[in-house]
């Protein structure tokens, strides 16, 4: 099997990189994307972490999902297994077997522009998938990302690539199994949605404190194209989610969903740009977020509007509750737009948990721990409602749930 | 039933009960009167726990002092605060905080807790009385209610709890006539030989609905006047200019 490297035109896009990445190094405080990231730590003290090379690794099947589902089981970065029940409809391969079947038309899948990790996972990504969805899915797709312990004290590079043709329609799930520690994983998706296509994509971020985690996705939307987001993050640290969203044509929708609960020492970054560049196009944001301890979250959200994108539509609504003194929640919406025929509104609020409605509940006889339970599960389900699977909906809801008892 | 002795109240320097006295018994209807800023909300807020407050005297309620116990334990001892301005709670949905409270003052007075069965056909049956759709059952609390169904929802939680004692605090307000006569009927359905009221009102209209046993007149952080379901009328002819001069 050819490897990354034996690609030409994969070799001169890997070398740009490392070039960009040489130039810049590793982001400090001092860049402004990434003043409130707790990355920069780990990467600053972590520098020298050895690339880790995949093989074939154990799977973990105590996580799977007892409903019915289209299974994909990586493991470091690796496709291992996949189990679909619906085989015509999608294609999976190894990024490199994508890469030599379109060697072509790649630069797209390595712009960098001024990010250093995404230029680093650029250079030194050595595994990763390519996902093709051809058709409507009946079934949702779980894609189960499990890092065990081979991987302690080294760093990753995974880039995929999803592909979803035009008029499919398709829910991915992503769930993620971390056995390791001390780990530096940087994950980097393309996503490309198609003319009348829809994806709703999914993320389960929960348990992991022992890791550096960068995720970054970019998502390039069609005409009358969906992308629909929920990422349910609880017991997680130093883990930064960002996505760049392109509505490149009119009518492009996407729906980005957000709820964190975190306590003690864990920390969560958000960071979400969304470009408006055709017309007619809308973007919707919410995020709710409680924040309790010494722990930390950050939201930087950028509406951009091009000057040909009339009739943008760009929602952002963005709330956290802190439940102790000592907790942060940084904020930062940002809207920057060219043209005149638009609407766009973003809010931001920061509170203590209200006094008021947890009287109304014990006044009801309802204890305090309790009736703090409720407005907490209740402030963040007003998120999970919007949620447009039923299933995926009931599922979050029940995690809330059990995350709170 | 109830039996408040010298209770005052303040917040910060400035006192807003001041030597309250009243005294409740068992089955009776007493209503408190009085013009705004008499301390009429404050007084409900106290009797049901709300922090905030520094708090001397006595409460005693069915022979306890409950001066220091917290707003869910009087709840479940039998209190019940119906508010005036019901607060609207997002994605805390009606028959979830219907049951959660419900069943923390049955298992505080040792009755056995209700399943979903169970529970859905006694809300169910109580909303009907009150003409509650179910849709509104289905909604979070309060959210996107108008006045009325709020209120309504208010009387539709006291006859599930059950209480020993129930304070309506303006609960005539934001009604419109037919409102007001479908809670007050909800309200009449709940008095028995067992169960005290204490309905604080500006205004005579409710109390043609529900007649008191006794109406007390509140200026200033006291009770300045006492009397019978009569009194109530009078005060609406005279308003309460007599009773703030003489103080």
């Amino acid at each position: 099997m050819n490897t990354i490297t034996d690609i030409k035109e994969v070799n001169e896009l890997r070398t740009l990189s490392l070039n960009l990445f040489n130039k810049h190094g590793y982001p400090t405080k001092k860049d402004e994307d990434w003043k409130q990231s707790s990355l920069n730590n780990f990467l600053q003290n972590n520098k020298q972490l050895e690339i880790y090379k995949t093989s074939n690794e154990t799977i973990n099947e105590k996580v799977f999902e007892n409903f019915k589902h289209n299974k994909i089981i990586i493991v470091n970065g690796l496709v291992q297994k996949t189990d679909f029940i619906e085989k015509d409809k999608l294609i999976i391969t190894s990024i490199d077997e994508y890469y030599k079947k379109n060697n072509k038309h790649l630069s797209k899948l390595f712009s960098n522009k001024k990010n250093q990790l995404v230029a680093a996972n650029n250079a030194l990504a050595n595994t990763g998938f390519y996902l093709e969805i051809k058709e409507n899915l009946d079934l949702p797709i779980i894609i189960y990302h499990q890092y065990n312990s081979k991987i302690d004290q080294k760093q990753l590079h995974q880039k995929n690539y999803i592909l979803i043709n035009k008029n499919s329609k398709v829910s991915i799930f992503e769930k993620f199994l971390n056995e390791n520690n001390n780990t530096f994983i940087s994950i980097n998706t393309n996503i490309d949605v198609e003319l009348n296509s829809r994806i709703k994509n999914y993320i389960l971020n929960s348990n992991n404190t022992e890791n550096c985690i960068y995720r970054f996705k970019k998502v390039n939307i069609a005409k009358s194209a969906n992308y629909e987001s929920f990422i349910f993050s609880n017991i997680i640290k130093t883990i930064r989610d960002e996505v760049e969203i392109n509505l490149n044509e009119s009518l492009a929708e996407c729906y980005l969903y957000y709820t964190q609960f975190l306590k003690n020492n864990e920390d969560h970054e958000i960071k979400v740009k969304i470009n408006h560049l055709a017309e007619n196009t809308q973007s919707y944001q919410f995020s709710k977020s409680i924040i309790d301890g010494t722990a930390k979250g950050v939201y930087q959200g950028k509406i951009f509007v091009d000057q040909i994108a009339q009739k943008t539509n760009g929602y952002q609504l963005i709330k956290s509750v802190l439940l102790s003194d000592q907790c942060t929640f940084h904020s930062k919406p940002e809207l920057e737009i060219y043209a005149d025929d638009v609407k766009c509104s973003h809010g931001s609020s920061s509170t203590s948990l209200n006094k008021d409605e947890l009287f109304y509940l014990m006044a009801r006889g309802i204890p305090e721990v309790q009736a703090k339970r409720l407005i907490v599960q209740g402030f963040l389900s007003e998120v999970i409602e919007k949620i447009s699977d039923e299933n995926f909906k009931n599922y979050f809801l029940k995690k809330t749930e059990e995350m709170l008892s | 039933m109830l039996s408040i002795e010298k209770l005052n109240v303040s917040v910060g320097d400035k006192k807003i009960l001041k030597d309250f006295n009243l005294k409740i018994g068992k089955g009776e209807v007493h209503a408190i009167m009085g013009p705004n800023g008499s301390g009429k909300s404050t007084l409900s807020y106290v009797l049901a726990g709300k922090d905030g407050y520094e708090v001397d005297g006595k409460i005693m309620f069915k022979n306890e002092n409950i001066v220091d116990l917290e707003a869910d334990e009087r709840a479940q001892k039998g209190i019940f605060l119906a508010f005036q301005y019901p607060i609207e709670i997002p994605g805390v949905f009606m028959n979830n905080f219907l049951k959660t409270s419900l069943n923390a003052v049955r298992k505080a007075k040792g009755q056995k807790e209700v399943d979903v069965v169970e529970f859905l056909s006694l809300v169910k049956q109580h909303a009907k009385k009150l003409g509650i759709k179910d849709e509104q059952l289905g909604r979070a609390l309060n959210v996107g209610f108008s006045g009325g169904e709020k209120k309504r929802n208010e009387v539709l939680q006291m006859s599930l709890l059950e209480p020993d004692l129930a304070i309506l605090d303006e609960t005539d307000s934001g009604l419109d006539i037919d409102a007001l006569k479908i809670v007050a009927d909800g309200v009449n359905a709940l008095r028995s030989p067992n169960r005290s009221f204490l309905i604080i009102t500006h205004y005579q209209r409710l109390l043609d609905y529900i007649k008191p046993d006794f109406v007390h007149v509140m200026v200033n952080g006291s009770i300045v006047k006492t009397g019978c379901s009569k009194l109530a009328q009078e005060l609406d002819k005279i308003g309460y200019k007599e009773f703030q001069k003489a103080i």
